[in-house]
């Protein structure tokens, strides 16, 4: 079983660097860069000169802001400062940030994905190698000729992993990933249900098998005494991601679809803040998150580790305060870090 | 003090590269630049951040269309960030062929008002999102409009200069209009610099109501310092060699009376189906010497100084293309130390 960890949101790149610098000392298997304020590569090639043996990755990368090929740069770029320890992990991301911050196509999110996916594996692996590349597809039509890759690489292949959650976008990175990391709004009926069948069918697709493939559980946990106070802690989790349209279908089908939409009407009306927050009953916080004692949250992330190949513990919630993300992250360091 | 600036070059391995930025900063130069064809433009500069304290870290160049202009700024604040504010962000358009082939660019367009609007559009969004304000942008080729991202880390500086490489007229005069410097290319001679770049230039400034002061222009200089002039001129014909296979510079081959050479050029690329000899062949001295400074030390240094009494600060490079790699080292390793500040 392998264990992740993710760098945060908001943290300037000093801190990022000493966060990965602690997991790593800690033993964690790989830590994981995002895209929102910061670039998902720049921060990690500043964490891979003060590193040597954690793995480094993006969850996520939007995969539409720039093109394949200079998505495949990138990789190929922090592959060799890392020494062979990068993972491309990629998303379509949403709609409206593609469409209107981005200024970037945002087509039928699968298919668009697998597309990008097949061509920034191409350039990395093929292309590289001075082999031309040519593809034509829905999205993307790109003739790669007379470009190789001079300078020497640690491997002839770098992990791509697929942030999913519904059924196309499973079938999809089952069929051209290497591994697939789910939100951390997500359930273990959920990831056996809908997220693995759908993956085995992409798999048999290309002719792989499950061991092929890292199926990652993305956990929000919090390993405390009082469970109240975390409850409350969690709900802005909770809140933040339902007032987001795609995941209403999410909630509905664990049969929090009113609340959830109840959220989002706070949200719509007011904005962020204490009413939208106030709105997430507890319940729905103990469908998405693990909150106990040590023995407690053993047990149940033992239970997702049973049809899972590796953890990410997922930031705990983002408007809990920098005290508050600091103690529920030292308490995974004290069980999960070696 | 002169200003050179020199290029971190090919290397991807770490050690190898900051080895590299360091030989920049120590020779007393202003900046180490990272382009974008083997490799991206902006990991590179991340990995020698932490490594040099004084020198310009730029991009030279990084491809304007191959991203969304936001996805060039959050990397440019990182990189802002990570450098304590010596990062210079370099775009160019690159070649039409290569975005749309490569990169599967869609609207490629016409390169400098493209550009002109890229760095327009990547301001807006840095000044935007520093002051905490949406962002809307509307022009031709973006159409940005950001609401809820109000970006954590601001410019050091409150700014990140925005340079743009350009060749012609067009791109000049838009260069004059929107940027904070010029980055040359390596086949601007001395009379191109005189008699285009700095005419087109002071134009764009002028209709945008700039002054010469807010823009700095770097000539990227090829220099060849050997006592052997003979070879000195053989080894530096892979300068003008490669560039004239590619159509996009032809015009400008031509402007200096090379007609008669391109064409000769030309052929005996399409007949070999790449580079070769006879490739090579056409080039003879003097037109070496149009586009690559070939001589002494003292020649070096006389001609190099006749570009700085036009531009602000000089990229220098050396014979690259078609010699073997440990006679460019030579060349490399002569440079710094006629150069060395």
């Amino acid at each position: 079983m392998k264990y992740y960890l993710g760098l945060e949101l908001d943290a300037d790149i000093d801190s990022q660097v000493a966060a990965a610098v602690r997991a790593e000392s800690a033993g964690f298997d790989a830590i994981w860069s995002t895209h929102f304020y910061n670039s998902p590569f720049i921060p990690l090639a500043a964490i891979a000169r003060e590193t040597s043996s954690i793995g480094l990755g993006t969850n996520i990368a939007y995969a539409f802001t720039r093109s394949p090929m200079e998505t495949a740069l990138s990789a190929l770029d922090m592959d060799a400062v890392s020494n062979g320890r990068f993972s491309l992990g990629l998303a379509p991301g949403f709609h409206t940030i593609n469409k209107r911050w981005y200024g970037v196509p945002h087509g039928r999110p699968a298919p668009h994905m697998k597309e990008c996916i097949q061509v920034a594996r191409a350039v990395i692996e093929d292309a590289s190698q001075g082999r031309p590349v040519t593809f034509s597809g829905d999205y993307y039509d790109i003739a790669i000729d007379g470009w190789h890759r001079p300078q020497p690489m640690p491997r002839s292949r770098v992990p791509i992993y697929v942030g999913a959650m519904q059924e196309g976008m499973c079938r999809m990175a089952g069929d051209v990933a290497d591994g697939l990391i789910p939100h951390s709004i997500c359930s273990a009926r959920w990831i056996k249900e809908v997220m693995l069948p759908n993956v085995e069918k992409g798999l048999k697709r290309s002719g792989r098998n499950r061991r092929d493939f890292d199926f990652c559980a993305c956990l929000s946990v919090a390993i405390t005494k009082d469970k109240k106070q975390a409850y409350q802690d969690y709900k802005d989790t909770i809140a933040f991601a339902a007032v987001t349209k795609p995941y209403q279908r999410l909630f509905d089908w664990h049969g929090f679809g009113r609340e959830a939409a109840s959220i989002r009407e706070a949200f719509l009306k007011d904005g962020y803040g204490p009413e939208v927050i106030s709105r997430v009953p507890d319940d729905m916080v103990d469908a998405f998150t693990i909150i106990g004692s040590v023995d407690d949250v053993r047990q149940r992330v033992w239970e997702f580790e049973e049809f899972t190949d590796s953890v990410f513990f997922a930031q705990s919630s983002y408007g809990s305060g920098p005290n508050v993300k600091a103690r529920y992250l030292d308490a995974i360091y004290e069980v999960y870090g070696r | 003090m002169s200003r050179y600036g020199y290029a971190l070059g090919d290397v991807m391995e770490p050690e190898a590269l900051i080895a590299k930025a360091r030989k920049i900063e120590d020779a007393g130069f202003d900046a180490a630049w990272s382009n974008e064809l083997f490799t991206s433009p902006f990991v590179p500069l991340a990995t020698v951040a932490p490594h040099t304290n004084r020198i310009s870290l730029g991009s030279s160049i990084a491809y304007g269309f191959t991203r969304s202009p936001l996805e060039t700024v959050i990397t440019s604040l990182d990189l802002d960030a990570i450098t304590n504010g010596r990062f210079i962000l370099g775009l160019g358009s690159g070649v039409r062929r290569l975005n749309e082939m490569w990169h599967g660019v869609p609207n490629y367009g016409r390169p400098a008002p493209h550009l002109k609007e890229c760095v327009r559009a990547i301001r807006s969004i840095i000044d935007g999102v520093s002051a905490g304000e949406p962002v809307r942008f509307e022009g031709e080729y973006y159409d940005i409009d950001m609401r809820g991202w109000e970006g954590p880390h601001k410019p050091i500086n409150g700014r990140i200069p925005i340079y743009m490489a350009a060749v012609r007229d067009g791109m000049l005069r838009a260069a004059g209009d929107v940027a904070d410097g010029v980055l040359g290319f390596p086949m601007w001679s001395l009379p191109w610099v005189k008699e285009m770049v700095i005419p087109n230039i002071a134009k764009g400034l002028s209709r945008s109501g700039r002054e010469r002061k807010d823009i700095q222009i770097r000539a990227a200089v090829t220099v060849a310092i050997t006592n052997d002039k003979k070879q000195g001129y053989r080894d530096a014909r892979g300068t003008p060699g490669f560039y004239t296979t590619i159509r996009t510079y032809q015009p400008l081959v031509n402007w200096h009376g090379y007609e008669k050479e391109t064409e000769q050029i030309r052929e005996a690329f399409v007949k070999l189906q790449g580079f070769g000899d006879e490739v090579l062949e056409p080039i003879h001295d003097e037109m070496v010497d149009t586009f690559v400074v070939v001589g002494n030390a003292d020649e070096a240094r006389a001609r190099v100084a006749e570009f700085e009494e036009h531009c602000d600060a000089v990229d220098l490079e050396v014979p690259h293309n078609f010699i073997p790699e440990e006679v460019h080292q030579e060349y490399e390793n002569r440079l710094f130390e006629v150069f060395a500040n």
